[in-house]
């Protein structure tokens, strides 16, 4: 059973471009790019267009029904950003956080 | 992280990669017109629980049923049920056991009765990026590596490689990391590494790479309703190169 590569919601962490080192969250599929936000420098308004290759994942997703404002988005990630990529879950199934 | 499995974790892994490749064979000999999908997932289910195993997918993630079933433009996680197969379709199972903790996962698409020569090309090709992908699943190699050979391998028909749904680690989770895409850049990614089981699983476009996920939140379809073929095998990591988990 394959692996969906970034669901909508799901927090992945940048390992290319400007926005390289960051925790940001998927906010939709745009043909084979992916578009992302972070709230502060990517907004929701106006994610970014990744290559899905410069992504990683993590098993966590945020409920974007909740998270539905910058402000928001920007308190959800801020735990991602501090701990950093190798202090983050990357195994299991997900779980919304 | 990625997990690394030692020699008796790998010898359980083999046998539920058997038990895998043998319920996709059962699954393949049923495929021809007027079999329902549901007919193909029954048996597949009893097959598995008589050798002792647990259906891998029945559950997961809220999947309803033991394997999936992807008849023609649907690329993957069918879920079984009255659709019947006519003759022509192309009809892809991708089936898994749990075996004493562990994960089997393989997949092929079949054709039923004659089908175009574009579908037994689609089908050939696929099937050889997978055989491509496996070869450099090599340790010392990256994921990387793995992903280049098949895109590769698949560009010379001008193929769609689907980009939103990828191979994976496999073992005592269905699914671990790293993700192993079907493209990419050669040595780029995680390093492969002796004792890393994974599952490659080129998924394959007559048209674009595009697809879509229906309501029902499983049924993955092509935008532009082209077919679509699947081929996966667990494979190995070992010191005498990469082996398929997954044969009969």
């Amino acid at each position: 059973m394959s692996w969906e590569m970034f669901s909508v919601g799901s927090v992945v962490f940048c390992t290319a471009g400007h926005d390289k080192g960051r925790f940001y969250v998927v906010v939709k599929w745009q043909g084979d790019r992916v578009l992302i936000a972070d709230g502060k420098v990517r907004k929701l308004e106006a994610p970014k267009a990744k290559n899905p290759i410069h992504l990683r994942k993590t098993n966590h997703i945020l409920d974007l029904s909740q998270v539905n404002t910058n402000k928001k988005l920007r308190l959800a990630l801020a735990p991602f950003n501090e701990k950093g990529m190798a202090q983050i879950e990357t195994e299991g199934g997900n779980r919304l956080v | 992280m990625i997990v690394l499995k030692n020699s008796s974790e790998l010898a359980l892994m083999r046998i539920a990669g058997r038990i895998s490749a043998q319920a996709l064979q059962v699954g393949g000999e049923m495929v021809r017109p007027g079999v329902t999908t549901g007919q193909i997932n029954q048996k597949i289910h009893e097959f598995i629980l008589s050798q002792d195993a647990i259906p891998s997918f029945l559950g997961y993630g809220g999947f309803p049923a033991s394997a999936c079933i992807s008849i023609n433009d649907t690329v993957i996680h069918g879920i079984p049920g009255d659709e019947v197969i006519q003759e022509g379709d192309i009809v892809s199972i991708d089936v898994g056991a749990l075996y004493k903790g562990f994960h089997g996962d393989n997949a092929a698409t079949f054709p039923a009765g004659r089908i175009s020569p574009e579908a037994q090309q689609l089908l050939d090709a696929t099937r050889e990026s997978l055989y491509k992908g496996i070869e450099a699943a090599v340790s010392g190699n990256r994921v990387g590596d793995i992903s280049a050979a098949i895109e590769r391998s698949i560009k010379p028909y001008g193929y769609g490689i689907v980009r939103k749904f990828v191979g994976h680690g496999v073992g005592r989770e269905m699914h671990e990391s790293p993700e192993v895409p079907n493209y990419g850049l050669p040595g780029r990614g995680p390093r492969l590494a002796v004792g890393m089981t994974i599952a490659i699983e080129p998924m394959i476009n007559l048209g674009s790479h595009d697809v879509k996920i229906l309501s029902d939140g499983w049924t993955v379809k092509t935008v532009d309703k082209s077919l679509s073929a699947h081929f996966e095998h667990t494979v190995a990591i070992t010191d005498d190169g990469p082996v398929i988990l997954t044969k009969p």
